[in-house]
């Protein structure tokens, strides 16, 4: 089949720009996806998943700690889930 | 940080994807009315697809599918007629609604046109713009917000800008950059170039905070040597849910306005309503006044000696999509993290066949008034004139204009320039 874009006469408005920001290989990668594996794939009210259109897991950190902002959508669930890896009281912001 | 699945959904704006259908149910300004009064159509590009504006004979507004159905002749090139748009190409005529009501070339008992039916949305015009609705029926309440019908002098810059509308959109909910961008940063400018920034945009944010509202988001400051007690916290300013900031002072509106053209680019506005105390009377305007401002110079470089040209920098050198898979965002960022959360939220209804519940009304209304500082700037002329010689009202082609107006007023309140200091505008 020939594309509309094949005829010379035509004129498409220009595209969007490709979405290569999201899709290269970065030297990042390896600390990106090591933060990626950690995110939350379920809520911790309802086990429901959170991938997909489940809800929305945002990563960001506070001090030491990185806290994941979580909104569930099958049970409304909405809080903060936080990777601890030793137990510190009174640890200052 | 976010997944890229879930980057990919708050960014992508075409038609079935998660945020293109929330998007879909909000109005959106696509040209000025005195646009339309020169040419009465216009090509339009929004959430990634393409259409033809017109003005009907009648002074009411159509859009529809750039591309007739017969061959995909663009519309844009049409005949404006009291039934419609009528193709250049051959002569199918459409109403308002898309329905094809001629077909000339075609038998004249052909029921054929009864089979053919363009995508067709809403168009309407307030303050001095042509805003559509191009969502599925029926059309909610396009929202007439306090800067749009309130009387005063209106002055409107806009620019097209290379970037998603969303990183723009999480620039409204992270004041800390002001005190940085507007502040360091541009005192750094300042002192390359031999001019000096206004100091007070150093001031360090002390607090911040977010309240959900109906219309958005409501944001609140405390900057050092204020109080709670202060406007800037008490009243605060919102983001107006999906695209919008409105932001004030001195006698000056302003809505922030960031029109998602599609997935990379954003029609970013300032649309400002001038009506200082101490004034009952503007100068006439048959329509806003509206001007690009410049933020790229001739070699490539961003204007970066404005508030808004530090702004456009910002939004646009995070890359035309930014890749949130390799952010690292903090507790200063928690405006960003409730804004993608609020999203989400209101993206499910959709995904569910419900209404969004923020910022959108099928309520008819005559004025919607917005909370937002009045107080905010230790106010007066000074401020005023600061926001417009240190914003993109300098490209405005009625700087002057609205430079008399407001010492005008300004002397009618019995203040002179000088008497105030000038503060932090906010963003």
């Amino acid at each position: 089949m020939v594309a509309l874009r094949d005829y010379p006469n035509h004129v498409e408005p220009p595209d969007p720009v490709p979405d290569r920001r999201l899709t290269g290989v970065h030297w990042w990668d390896p600390d990106r996806l090591r933060h990626l594996a950690d995110l939350p794939r379920h809520c911790p009210a309802c086990g429901a998943e959170l991938t997909g259109d489940g809800g929305i897991s945002v990563e960001y950190w506070e001090a030491d700690h990185r806290v994941y902002h979580t909104w569930c959508r099958s049970c409304g669930w909405t809080g903060d889930i936080i990777r601890v890896h030793r137990m510190i009281g009174h640890e200052p912001d | 940080m976010l997944s890229k699945e879930q980057n990919e959904a708050l960014t992508r704006v075409g038609p079935g994807t998660p945020m293109g259908e929330l998007l879909r149910r909000y109005w959106y300004p696509v040209a000025f009315v005195r646009e339309l009064d020169e040419w009465p159509i216009k090509k339009v590009r929004l959430l990634g697809e393409d259409f033809a504006l017109w003005k009907t004979p009648q002074g009411g507004y159509g859009i529809m599918q750039e591309r007739c159905p017969h061959r995909h002749a663009s519309m844009v090139y049409g005949v404006v007629e009291e039934g419609g748009l009528r193709c250049g190409y051959h002569g199918w005529l459409f109403d308002c609604e898309g329905n094809c009501t001629d077909q000339p070339a075609e038998p004249e008992k052909s029921t054929f046109k009864d089979n053919v039916k363009a995508q067709a949305g809403k168009a309407q015009a307030l303050g001095g713009m042509v805003w559509v609705y191009i969502g599925p029926d029926p059309a909610p309440e396009l929202p007439r917000f306090d800067v749009y019908v309130d009387e005063g002098f209106k002055d409107v810059g806009h620019s097209m800008l290379p970037c998603n509308w969303l990183q723009i959109m999480e620039n409204s909910v992270d004041p800390h950059h002001v005190e940085w961008l507007h502040g360091r940063y541009f005192q750094f400018v300042g002192e390359q170039k031999g001019f000096l920034a206004p100091p007070a945009f150093q001031k360090k944010h002390v607090k911040v905070g977010f309240d959900p509202m109906e219309w958005g988001i409501l944001k609140r400051r405390v900057l050092e040597g204020q109080s709670e007690q202060d406007d800037d916290w008490a009243v605060g300013h919102p983001l107006v849910f999906p695209y919008c900031m409105r932001v004030g002072g001195a006698g000056i509106d302003q809505m922030q306005i960031r029109v998602p053209i599609d997935d990379t680019h954003t029609w970013a506005l300032f649309y400002a309503n001038h009506h200082p105390d101490g004034l009952d009377e503007y100068p006439d305007q048959v329509y806003p006044t509206d001007y690009e401002y410049q933020w790229i110079d001739d070699q490539g470089n961003f204007i970066v000696d404005y508030i808004e040209g530090q702004d456009v920098m910002a939004w646009v050198t995070q890359g035309d999509i930014t890749d949130r898979t390799a952010e690292h965002i903090g507790k200063s960022d928690i405006g960003v993290v409730m804004l993608r959360r609020m999203f989400r939220e209101q993206m499910a209804l959709v995904a569910e066949g419900k209404d969004p519940t923020v910022g959108f009304t099928r309520e008819p209304h005559d004025r919607i008034e917005l909370p937002c500082e009045k107080n905010k700037f230790g106010a007066g002329v000074d401020f005023a004139l600061a926001w417009l010689e240190m914003g993109s009202s300098r490209y405005s082609p009625a700087l002057d204009i609205l430079k008399k107006l407001h010492i005008q007023a300004a002397a009618a309140r019995g203040e002179l320039p000088g008497q105030h200091t000038v503060d932090t505008p906010g963003q």
